[in-house]
Parts: C-alpha cells; sequence; structure tokens
C-alpha cells in the first residue's frame, strides 16, 4: 500500500518539478479556499502539490489491525512536533484499535473520540486552515472516506529559557522576560494579572509568515476610540513578513518621519502590566520577545521597571539623572564649538587659558574636530555592538589608546574635546533606547552651532521643540506631563510619587474607570 | 501640488535664507588666531599712542606652561594701536578677557576721553574693567619687568583688585563705574594708581592710593590712608583695619581694629546762606590686635578705647576734606550729588559757581564705634613677674 503510492508521489514532482519556475511559490487561493474531498489521495495530492519542493513534510500511511479497508495519514513537519507524543498517542491507537467495530456514520467523531490520546482535536474541512494548522506544528490525520481532516495539537516547545532582558536590567523587582513564543509571553501576563478584564485579542499579520499578534488591554480601562483606532491602523498593514516589532511599530506610528519613537516597548512582562493597568494598549507579538505599548509619551523614555521597585526618592533621582544627561548628550558638544568659536568673552579666563594652549598646534577647525570625535565614538559603539565578544579586547585597547591617548599626544584633536566626547559618550548610553535620536539631534545641533553660534543653537533647540510638542502618539500628545504644574499630572513623569499617591491613572489615556486604588490607601500603615 | 504648500515652502526658504545670510553676528573666529589681551598700558609718544598689551603665550611642547609677553604697537587712535598688532603678531588682539588698563600720568592731566571713547564703545571690552593711572614715569614699566610670582602680570593685578576688600587702600576703577561718575554732576572721578613697589631687591607693580581728577584731568593723588578714609566718607568700605595709639596710663599703646561693616551718611544741611555738610559714619567693629599689657576691654574699657577711635575718625575725615578742599578743588566726595539729590533747587542756582563754593563748604562730623567682639582672647595677655 505504501510502496504503490510512493513512487507516484515522485513521479509527480518530477513532473511538476519542471513547472516550478513559472508558477509563484504561493499555491492559488482559490484552490486552498475549495473543501477536502472524502478521497484520501485526492486529499494527500493536493498538499503534495501545494507542498512540493518542502521535504521537512513528513506522510505517514497508516492501516488498522482489525479494519483492512481503513488507510489514513499522518502530516506533520519534521522538527515542529514532538515524536514520542505522535508515536505513542496518535500511531500507536490507531493502529491496534479496533476500528471496525465504530459505526460508519458517526467514524470521524468516534475516531475523534475514543481513539485519539489527545487534549486537543479539531476537525476541519478546508485546505487552507489545514495548512495553518501545519505550519503551527500541528498534526493532520487523514482518513480514506472521510471529507474532514483531524488537527491535532502535538507542537514541541523548543524554547529559549525565560531570562532577564538584557537591555531591561533591574536590581530589584522580578526578573523574567519575554521569549520569543507567543503563548508563554501571554501566560507570563496572565499570570501577573488574574482579572476577567484582561483580554487578549489576536491579529493575524503578514501575508506569507501569517503572525500572531495579541493585543492586550483592560476591557474596562481601554478608551474604545484609542483601541479602535488602533485596530484599523493594524488592519492597514500589508507586509508579507512580520519579522519584529518594528515592523509593526513603523507602520501604525503617527508621526512616520520623526526621529523619536512615539511606541513604547519593552521585554518584561510586569511592565506590560503596569503599562496593561494605566488603561494602554500592548501588543505581543509572535515571534519576538519585544512587546509594543501604546500610548506612548516622551518622558517614558526616561522611566525605566526599577523605577517602580526602588524607593521613590531614589528612582526620582536616577529619573533627574537620566533627564540631565540626554540634555548633556545632546547639547554638550555643540555648547562648547559655540563658546569656543563665537563666544570666547562667555568662557572663564583661567579656561579660556587652557583650552587655547590645547588648541595650539591642532590641525582642524573647532567644528570639523567636534564632528570628527563624535565620529570616531560612533565608530567605536557600533563596532563594540556587532563584534563579537572574543575580539570586544582588540576593540577596546584600538578605541582608548588610539583614539584616546595617542590623538591627543600626536596633536591630532585637543585634549579638551576628547573630555567633551567623553561626557558626551557616557551621557548618551543612560538612555540605550534612545542613543539613534542623540546621534541625529546632537549632531544637527553641531551644524546649526557652527554656522550661527549660540543663535543657531537656540534656534536648534527651538525648532526640536516645536517637533516634540506637535506629534502625538495614538492622539495623545507626545509631551503629555510637560509643562504642567498640577502635582496629578507629574506624578509619574519627571519624578516618580510615592506608591499611595498615585491614586487616580492617568488622566489622557485613561476609559472609563479613573480611580487606581482607594483615595485613602495610605491607611494600611499610617494608622497603627 | 496646491497653492498653499507652495506658499509654505517659499516661506521657509525666504526664513531659512534669511536667518543663515542676514543675521547679524558672523564671527566664527577659531580660539588659535586670537591673542588674548589679559592687560594694556597706554603711553602717549609724540601724538601716537602707544599701546603695550600684554598677551597669553604658551610655553614648552606637551607640558605647556601659559606665561605672558609684552607687544608694543603704535597708533594715531587707540583702536588704530591695538590693530596694528597684527603686523607684528600676525593675529587679531582679542579684548574680552582684559582686566586692566593702565593709563600714564600725561594721559591722565591731558584728558581721559580719547582713550575711554574706544574702551567704551568697543564691543569686545568688558565694563568691568579697571582703568588704573601709573605714577612711574611711564605707564607700560607696570609690565616690562618679570613677576616673582605670577606668570602673567594682568592676573596678579587683577587679583589685587578683587580682594581689595579687606584692605580698602585702593579705590574702585571699573569701567562702568568711571563713565558713570564723569556724566554725574556734583562728583568728581578717582582711578585707582599703580606704581612699582621694592620687594626683596626687585621692582613689583602694585596698587597705592588714589589719583584725583577735575572732570577728565588729574589733579594729584591721595596717599592709601587717605584713600581708606575717602572710602568711608564714600560709604565704600567693606572691611579693613583701624589702627590708632590709644593713651592707656599715659603710655601709647598701639591697637588694631578690624572693621566688620560700616555705614556712612553724608547729608547737606543748610543753615541760612551756608550749606554744611553733615557726616555721620557707624562702623561696627572687632579688636583685631592690641600692643600692650593691662589694657581694659571689658564694657568700659570697651567704651573708651571707642570713644578714642571715634574722634581719630572725626579728625580724620575733617583733615582729609580739608586736604583735597585746598588742595585740589575736586569735589570727589561728591557734595555737590548730596546737594542735588535733597534740595534740587539750592543745587541749580550754585551750580555754576560750586567750584568755588565747594572749596569753603563745612563739614560736621559724627562718628560712633562700636566694638562687637575681642576675636579670641577676652583679656590682653597677662605677663606676670
Amino acid at each position: 500500500m505504501f510502496k504503490g503510492k510512493e513512487p507516484m508521489s515522485n513521479e509527480q514532482e518530477k513532473v511538476t518539478g519542471t513547472e516550478d519556475f513559472q508558477s509563484s511559490t504561493v499555491a492559488d487561493p482559490y484552490d486552498l479556499m475549495k473543501p477536502l474531498s472524502t478521497s484520501i489521495d485526492e486529499n494527500i495530492n493536493r498538499m503534495k502539490d501545494t507542498l512540493k519542493g518542502d521535504n521537512t513534510v513528513i506522510y505517514r500511511w497508516m492501516g488498522n489491525k482489525h479494519m483492512d479497508s481503513f488507510r489514513a495519514c499522518l502530516v506533520f513537519i519534521y522538527g515542529m512536533v514532538d515524536n514520542e507524543d505522535i508515536n505513542d498517542n496518535l500511531v500507536t491507537p490507531i493502529m491496534q484499535a479496533d476500528l471496525s467495530e465504530l459505526p460508519q456514520d458517526t467514524f470521524l467523531e468516534r475516531v475523534m473520540n475514543t481513539i485519539i490520546n489527545n487534549m486537543d482535536v479539531k476537525r476541519c474541512l478546508y485546505m487552507d486552515t489545514v495548512l495553518q494548522s501545519l505550519f503551527q506544528g500541528e498534526t493532520l490525520l487523514f482518513i480514506d472516506g472521510q471529507e474532514q481532516a483531524l488537527i491535532i495539537r502535538s507542537k514541541a516547545l523548543l524554547l529559549r529559557q525565560i531570562t532577564e532582558p538584557e537591555f531591561e536590567k533591574v536590581m530589584e523587582g522580578p526578573r523574567e522576560g519575554f521569549n520569543e513564543y507567543l503563548a508563554v509571553n501571554l501566560s507570563l501576563v496572565r499570570r501577573k494579572l488574574k482579572s476577567p478584564d484582561l483580554k487578549f485579542k489576536f491579529k493575524v499579520l503578514g501575508r506569507h509568515s501569517r503572525t500572531n499578534v495579541c493585543l492586550c488591554y483592560m476591557e474596562t480601562l481601554v478608551n474604545d476610540k484609542v483601541l479602535g483606532e488602533l485596530e484599523n491602523r493594524l488592519d492597514k498593514i500589508d507586509v508579507d513578513a512580520m519579522t519584529g516589532s518594528n515592523v509593526i511599530a513603523e507602520n501604525i506610528k503617527d508621526a512616520p518621519l520623526s526621529v523619536f519613537a512615539t511606541i513604547g516597548s519593552t521585554e518584561r512582562p510586569d511592565v506590560v502590566v503596569s503599562k496593561v493597568m494605566e488603561g494602554r494598549i500592548v501588543l505581543i507579538i509572535d515571534g519576538t520577545s519585544k512587546a509594543l505599548w501604546l500610548p506612548f509619551i516622551f518622558l517614558e523614555n526616561f522611566h525605566t521597571a526599577e523605577d517602580y521597585y526602588t524607593e521613590f526618592y531614589f528612582s526620582s533621582i536616577n529619573r533627574l539623572l537620566r533627564i540631565i544627561s540626554a540634555a548633556i548628550t545632546v547639547t554638550a558638544p555643540a555648547v562648547y564649538l559655540a563658546a569656543l568659536t563665537y563666544h570666547q568673552e562667555m568662557i572663564p579666563t583661567t579656561l579660556l587659558v587652557s583650552i587655547y594652549s590645547a588648541r595650539q598646534g591642532v590641525p582642524f577647525p573647532a567644528v570639523l574636530e567636534v564632528l570628527l570625535l563624535m565620529f570616531s565614538f560612533d565608530l567605536v559603539r557600533e563596532a563594540s555592538a556587532r563584534i563579537p565578544s572574543a575580539m570586544g579586547q582588540s576593540l577596546s585597547i584600538v578605541g582608548t589608546l588610539i583614539l584616546g591617548q595617542a590623538a591627543v599626544e600626536a596633536k591630532f584633536f585637543s585634549s579638551l574635546v576628547v573630555i567633551i566626547a567623553a561626557l558626551t559618550g557616557i551621557t548618551g548610553l543612560m538612555v540605550p533606547k534612545l542613543k539613534g535620536v542623540y546621534i541625529i539631534i546632537r549632531t544637527l545641533l553641531i551644524l546649526v552651532t557652527s554656522i550661527l553660534g549660540l543663535y543657531g543653537f537656540a534656534f536648534g533647540i527651538i525648532v526640536l521643540f516645536i517637533h516634540l510638542f506637535s506629534i502625538r502618539s495614538l492622539g495623545v500628545p507626545y509631551m503629555m506631563g510637560i509643562g504642567s504644574i498640577k502635582p496629578e499630572d507629574i506624578k509619574d513623569t519627571v519624578v516618580r510619587a510615592p506608591w499611595w499617591y498615585m491614586n487616580t491613572r492617568p488622566k489622557m489615556f485613561m476609559g472609563k474607570e479613573s480611580r487606581r486604588q482607594s483615595m485613602d490607601s495610605r491607611k494600611g500603615k499610617s494608622r497603627l | 501640488m496646491n497653492y498653499k504648500r507652495v506658499c509654505c515652502l517659499w516661506l521657509i526658504f525666504i526664513y531659512l535664507f534669511t536667518f543663515i545670510f542676514l543675521s547679524g553676528c558672523w564671527n566664527y573666529r577659531e580660539i588659535e588666531d586670537l591673542s588674548i589681551v589679559t592687560g594694556a598700558a597706554v603711553d602717549k609718544e609724540d601724538d601716537q599712542f602707544r599701546l603695550t598689551v600684554e598677551i597669553v603665550n604658551i610655553e614648552g611642547g606637551s607640558n605647556a606652561k601659559v606665561a605672558s609677553s609684552i607687544i608694543t604697537s603704535y597708533g594715531a587712535t587707540m583702536f588704530e594701536a591695538s590693530r596694528n598688532a597684527i603686523n607684528i603678531l600676525g593675529k587679531r588682539l582679542y579684548w574680552s578677557h582684559t582686566t586692566l588698563i593702565v593709563l600714564s600720568e600725561q594721559i591722565a592731566k591731558e584728558g581721559l576721553v580719547p582713550v575711554l571713547d574706544w574702551l567704551a564703545r568697543d564691543p569686545e571690552i568688558r565694563q568691568t574693567l579697571n582703568i588704573v593711572v601709573s605714577k612711574e614715569k611711564t605707564a607700560h614699566e607696570i609690565f616690562h619687568l618679570p613677576h616673582p610670582v605670577f606668570n602673567v602680570i594682568s592676573f596678579d593685578l587683577d587679583n589685587i583688585f578683587q580682594n581689595q576688600g579687606s584692605v580698602s587702600k585702593t579705590p574702585d576703577g571699573e569701567e562702568w563705574k568711571v563713565l558713570k561718575n564723569l556724566a554725574t554732576p556734583g562728583l568728581d572721578l578717582v582711578l585707582p594708581v599703580a606704581l612699582l613697589f621694592m620687594s626683596e631687591g626687585q621692582l613689583i607693580p602694585t596698587f597705592s592710593g588714589t589719583a584725583v581728577f577735575k572732570k577728565d584731568r588729574l589733579k594729584g593723588y591721595l596717599s592709601p590712608d587717605e584713600t581708606r578714609i575717602f572710602m568711608f566718607i564714600k560709604d565704600e568700605i567693606k572691611t579693613g583695619l583701624l589702627t590708632n595709639n590709644v593713651i592707656q596710663e599715659d603710655v601709647p599703646v598701639k591697637v588694631t581694629l578690624e572693621i566688620i561693616d560700616n555705614k556712612t551718611k553724608m547729608k547737606p544741611v543748610i543753615k541760612g546762606e551756608n550749606i554744611v555738610m553733615r557726616i555721620s559714619t557707624i562702623t561696627n567693629v572687632s579688636i583685631a590686635e592690641i600692643e600692650g599689657r593691662a589694657l581694659d576691654t571689658g564694657e568700659e574699657g570697651s567704651m573708651e578705647l571707642a570713644g578714642q577711635f571715634e574722634d581719630m575718625l572725626q579728625e580724620d575725615i575733617k583733615n582729609l576734606v580739608m586736604h583735597v578742599q585746598k588742595e585740589f578743588g575736586c569735589d570727589i566726595f561728591g557734595f555737590g550729588n548730596a546737594i542735588r539729590m535733597e534740595y534740587p533747587d539750592v543745587w541749580k542756582e550754585i551750580e555754576s559757581d560750586w567750584d568755588r563754593l565747594f572749596q569753603s563748604i563745612e563739614v560736621v562730623t559724627e562718628s560712633q564705634v562700636h566694638i562687637e567682639n575681642t576675636a579670641l582672647s577676652s583679656k590682653p595677655i597677662i605677663v606676670r613677674d
């Protein structure tokens, strides 16, 4: 029985193989929409036809000990299924059980309910659904004479460990991070939020990749308009493969050309939970460990998960440090340049004299010097990000010795500009998410400053702020929380207020329920 | 392309064009192309200004040391002399960090205005720069000798000005104050005096005393001690010392008081035809030094001590005013200005005759000295047989 089929399928492959070049790799959608037939040969041939060239698909023909006329075929993808599970719970029962006793009219149902030893079995009528299940690692069972195929869950969970995300490390607080498997990620969120209000809504994106994207939100907290708008935007995405969360982020961004990210991203389930509890919507995407959240405001760039786990004074100080460092890294080279080339009277005399002595014999004008050094710093930064860690040491030797010391001694750069570059570099690493933004704004500011001095610098800063204040994230002003002096608006922006003070959710994201906790939440500890 | 968009693009273009090409201050300059002037001396030689500038100079290779060089250039005007320095240095003089300008006695006698105008007009020069008159023969010799301690003489001289508060023997010579004084009626100008001072067999530049001006012309000098009294009258004293011989049981004992603060009030009083200036000082002091034994610094003793100082201060003030009236006839104390403030109508009448009136004006003084503490010792040192 098997031998008879095997050469035939091989022949068929040979015959159709020549057409491979002309026919598109996507099967005709109309063909896939057609229902399955009752003939197992026809169904299997259709599958082989669709999947020609894919040798990972295994067709396992089976008979039954007690019923000679029984023919069935298991179809699965090698490597995506749990082999033992299939052997013990599918192949063995179907071959060994006395199928001849089963009534013909409800045969499939009986097989499904009494023979197959698996927790999740579905019936399916259409080819495309069958194929989708196959690609997700499920096993298909075709039985001769039945026009429905059975889809049996047999996924092998080959996962990366749940580890702490490299870029969002905390000293205190939970250390779990997402991996690339959607179901696991959702379970991590669900475990922290055991409320029926938490909804997971799926969407399938990507013409070919058919990636599952899950919208997580609290039904009672989310703003329905915002949710509707997000779903609209997601529906409009038409890409062939969803390779990472950034594909979505760039496609649904409010200001597509802005250098600023208007969509937050995280690898931490605890962050997802806290965002969801503020009435925001989180997108968890299969195949990537980065979840996205919207709406996202500017100041959140400077927030870390750690802020909420450490004492509020300390986390406020840290936030301020991050904001100050952002200001320094963006402006330091430009201000240095302005003072040095336009406003020498602004520099204290002793400092001026020391700069003057350091600049003696330096061949480049100050602008070029600053730009070159910034450029070489970014070279080192990008190289160290790409380089295998075994070679990292040679990079640091080259970076520090050649760029730092030798260049100054050879009078290639003046020592002060190296100090400025070092300051810029260190402060620029404080918020890794913004490093791209920093480079662009810093360079632009250096350029305008070199043309117009502090006047140009001020102009650049004004343009930057106009831009920042004009963009939105899913309808919410990006600079929300800046410029307000009401304590309730700034409780979780530049500083973090104590938990007992954060009684209401941020107004802008708020859907229905604004109260976060009772106004008297301090009661527990204050009245002894 | 719709009309609005074209308009918008044009506006942006015009905006960018004007702000890049038509903005005022197009002065990109590399720092090493400047020579930083720290101080300057101005002399007059045959109708030409001789400008002597001290500029920052870097000595040595990798361990660069900051030093100064002296450059001289000539010009018919100050600005020309400054620009002529390019012929020597190859770099433009940069005046924004200049701390002082020394004028020769000759220039001071002939009038300050030819020099002051450029100082006031040039955008690079700071209004806080000190203008000083040289008591030496020329102004440039202040800079010419190597200083035993400092590499840059102007920085040293500037430090002297910065710390003048605890000596009070040199008046202020900041440019903006000079200009203000010149423009105030009933007030004549004073400037600090620079000279060379012999120390360890070496001549060192320093400040000492006051140059007294009538309008913008030099009339004479006050000694450092007179300067201190002058600053008492002007209420410009911050801290400083008062030294006096106190008669204790017929033996003079030298006592030094340190001034904690001082408040001087100058009030013109019209008595019939005469105008009397009432100068009252209230000085809080602490005892800094007593060079003698058995001086009572208790409550009664302090009162007596303070009384002797009060007398001394009143005497000194009267003497100084008289000296200035007789010797120079310049109203450096601002008596005229005080009258102008208090009695504007009277001032209008006497303004034209003020130069003569000033010399005969009577001064009434009233001084109070409060000894607040005796520093660490409550009694003089006790020596027993």
